[in-house]
């Protein structure tokens, strides 16, 4: 699998896009899904409700261009 | 007397979260018959490489109303809880403020604090020093102690009654999906239902819920944010969309 919304920075895989575009939510909804390690975050830390996307996933971190994954995104090669 | 409780820092990726320990320690107050607590906010803070967090920075905080002869009792069941429930890896920081002790002028201080922490890298001596100077109760808990920042900028943020969102949803009793305001704001304790840009719905308009309702903190208010969006050509009020939500 690949995303277009990926990229390396640091040595470190990016998630970064607007998430009020639906073409980028989508792509976070189909990262989730197809992830092994997607784990819901605590309630607090959800803003997307009942959705299964990376913004919803405890193991995203946020940082001030989008995110990156504790699991290093598992489903991407 | 009224004081406002933040925590900071207490989570790692696995663990439970901070706002589940700031409800533990509301809980406890309760139970103890110490005071009344006040719902949980979830302040967040700046996300930047030069500040070690584990996913999101952000503090809780809550306010309560307590009998003044409880005030240390208080403190000290805070630290115990923060001790006992942090995780392994976290550097737990908490505050306790006491409004009535400091002039407005210091209030404001103390909330600036809070808005240059969404905006600065912050150091706990910073954070030490202005705890000092307005006779704040500052406290670290484990690991590097880097919490206390956090703590005593949610505190700030709290006071200022416009920052962040609150912990838990509230949930309408009621199988229609699209209600009034007036039923709204009577079935939850929202206590207003108003946009981003500041208008104020009436109690006759009608929005169209989902299942859960997230609320904001503005203006001292527990806030439902709503947006106006057109659907076959009519418009409708629905939920602002979690990219909005995220903002607070």
């Amino acid at each position: 699998m690949t995303n277009i919304f990926l990229r390396i920075q640091n040595g470190v895989k990016l998630f970064s896009g607007n998430a009020d575009s639906l073409e980028v939510f989508n792509s976070t909804v189909s990262l989730a899904e197809n992830c092994a390690a997607f784990q819901m975050d605590v309630e607090d830390e959800i803003v997307y409700e009942n959705k299964t996307t990376c913004y919803n996933c405890r193991y995203r971190r946020w940082n001030s261009e989008g995110f990156s994954c504790y699991k290093d995104f598992p489903n991407i090669k | 007397m009224k004081i406002f409780l933040c925590i900071d820092d207490t989570d790692n990726i696995d663990s439970k979260g901070t706002g589940s320990i700031a409800g533990e320690i509301a809980a406890l107050i309760e139970t103890k018959g110490w005071g009344a607590c006040q719902s949980i906010t979830r302040h967040q803070l700046l996300v930047h490489p030069d500040v070690p967090y584990t996913s999101h920075n952000s503090s809780m905080c809550f306010t309560a109303d307590l009998h003044s002869d409880h005030l240390e009792e208080t403190i000290e069941a805070a630290i115990k809880v923060l001790e006992t429930e942090s995780a392994e890896g976290s550097d737990p920081g908490l505050c306790v403020f006491v409004p009535e002790r400091l002039t407005q002028h210091q209030h404001q201080e103390l909330i600036n604090y809070g808005l240059k922490a969404k905006r600065e890298v912050l150091t706990k001596a910073e954070a030490y020093h202005l705890a000092e100077t307005l006779s704040i109760h500052l406290s670290e808990h484990g690991g590097t102690g880097q919490g206390v920042i956090g703590a005593l900028a949610g505190v700030g943020l709290r006071l200022s009654g416009n920052d962040g969102r609150f912990k838990g949803n509230h949930k309408l009793n009621s199988s229609e999906q699209v209600v009034t305001v007036k039923k709204i704001l009577e079935g939850t304790t929202l206590d207003v239902v108003r946009t981003q840009a500041g208008l104020v719905l009436d109690d006759g308009e009608e929005v169209t819920l989902g299942d859960k309702l997230k609320s904001v903190f503005l203006n001292h208010q527990s806030a439902l944010l709503v947006e106006s969006v057109e659907v076959d050509g009519r418009y409708k009020w629905q939920p602002c969309s979690g990219s909005t939500l995220k903002q607070y």
